[in-house]
């Protein structure tokens, strides 16, 4: 119900990397970690396999999160392995689709 | 016909769900991790009712912090 | 305390609490897995609630949790019509309170579209609980060596219904849940959380527990919530 408002909101805050930042809190949101926690999250952090609480119904629910505060549509194809491999890999793709819809 | 009702545990009030059934070996299901008594999609409710169809009667608990019950999570 | 209404030939539990004769705020949890992730913190919201004299009632709808009605028989107007019932035999009902999926029930009881005050945290549309479950389902299906797509898997569930997360769909709740929206309210308070960036009515503490794996709870929140709701109600 959120849809762009989320990256615009955090622009305005003057943070650097909106897209990023979002993405940093909805897996702040699915694991259930705090702020100074995720703010370590760095390109190599492992995501999948390496974090427990994130099984497939953790990693479902953190597609559409993310879809819903960037106002982007993810793909079935467009999820395998290497998404959700390390932080860098989620993030890229996230700016990839931000991108792609701010520039249609 | 299931029932619920609450039960004293160390001065807390746990909630708990009863499916009678007349033989004379019964059943309590104990939950894992915070899971309520009812269970992930109703899983435990649906495997209570079965099993007491059977002739078992079924007890489950919501442990002190967890569902409907008082208290804090003292973990599983 | 434990009571219970009457639907469609079966006693569905409600837990209610506070006085007992007060108007009562109606609580709408989640639906499907997230209800189960945000019980306790509902329960501990209600009994704070209690403490300030705000009467609670919150139903098992039909199919879910203690319910002995199967799943697969629900669909977005029986759960509404299972509200009303609710109402009429454990009410009256003055307010409601509404989280994520809730909200796409919270205009049963209303005679006029809108009428009834509503309170809402994180409303969600119910396509987008529908395509969280899809891809649930399609990592199973990968899992299995099978390549499904949600195109494919939903034209199939409009017309014959899905089993989804260990939850069975009937088409009818498929083609309901797939148009379901939260509606639109004349006495409407959104409440968001501290951190979230975006406009609301009011503000609490606390954190998207129903995203989480497992059921979590935190207090300060529970109190949050109570506390906001009593001030609004007592308006």
């Amino acid at each position: 119900m959120a849809s762009e408002g989320y990256v615009s909101e955090i622009q305005i805050s003057g943070q650097n990397d909106a897209v990023e930042t979002v993405v940093r809190h909805v897996l702040r949101d699915i694991l259930g970690l705090s702020e100074i926690q995720v703010a370590g999250f760095d390109r190599d952090t492992e995501l999948f396999g390496a974090l427990p609480e994130l099984d497939s119904m953790a990693v479902a629910g953190l597609l559409t999160e993310i879809e819903d505060r960037l106002g982007i549509l993810i793909e079935d194809d467009e999820v395998d392995g290497e998404l959700f491999e390390n932080f860098g890999n989620l993030v890229d793709f996230a700016h990839a689709k931000y991108q792609t819809k701010t520039a249609a | 016909m299931r029932q619920h009702a609450t039960f004293a545990c160390a001065g807390e009030t746990l909630a708990g769900t009863f499916d009678p059934a007349d033989g004379s070996t019964a059943l309590l299901i104990v939950s894992g991790g915070n899971e309520i008594r009812s269970g992930a999609h109703a899983g435990m409710a649906g495997l209570a009712a079965d099993i007491a169809a059977a002739g078992f009667a079924v007890m489950r608990y919501d442990r002190r912090g967890i569902g409907d019950s008082t208290g804090n999570n003292g973990g599983f | 305390m434990i009571a219970s209404y009457r639907f469609d030939g079966r006693d569905e539990l409600c837990l209610k609490t506070g006085p007992d004769n007060a108007p009562a705020l109606l609580i709408l949890p989640p639906l499907y897995d997230e209800a189960n992730r945000v019980r306790h913190l509902m329960v501990e919201t209600a009994r704070a609630l209690a403490d300030r004299g705000v009467s609670s009632l919150i139903p098992d709808l039909p199919g879910c949790n203690e319910s002995l009605a199967p799943l697969d028989g629900a669909s977005i107007s029986l759960w509404k019509a299972a509200l009303i019932s609710c109402a009429s035999q454990l009410g009256p009902v003055s307010h409601i309170a509404a989280l994520r999926g809730g909200c796409l029930l919270d205009d049963a009881l209303d005679d006029t579209p809108g009428a009834l005050p509503r309170w809402r945290l994180a409303p969600v549309k119910g396509a987008q609980l529908l395509r969280t479950m899809l891809r649930t389902r399609i990592a199973s299906d990968r899992e299995a060596g099978v390549t499904s797509s949600s195109a494919a898997l939903m034209e199939d569930a409009r017309c014959k219904g899905i089993e989804l997360a260990g939850n069975p769909l009937s088409a009818t709740m498929v083609r309901e849940l797939d148009c379901a929206v939260p509606a639109g309210a004349d006495a409407l308070r959104l409440v968001r959380f501290a951190g979230d960036p975006l406009e609301c009515d009011g503000r609490i503490p606390g954190a998207p527990l129903w995203l989480r794996a497992e059921p979590a709870h935190d207090p300060a929140m529970a109190r949050a919530m109570a506390g906001d709701i009593a001030a609004w109600m007592h308006r």
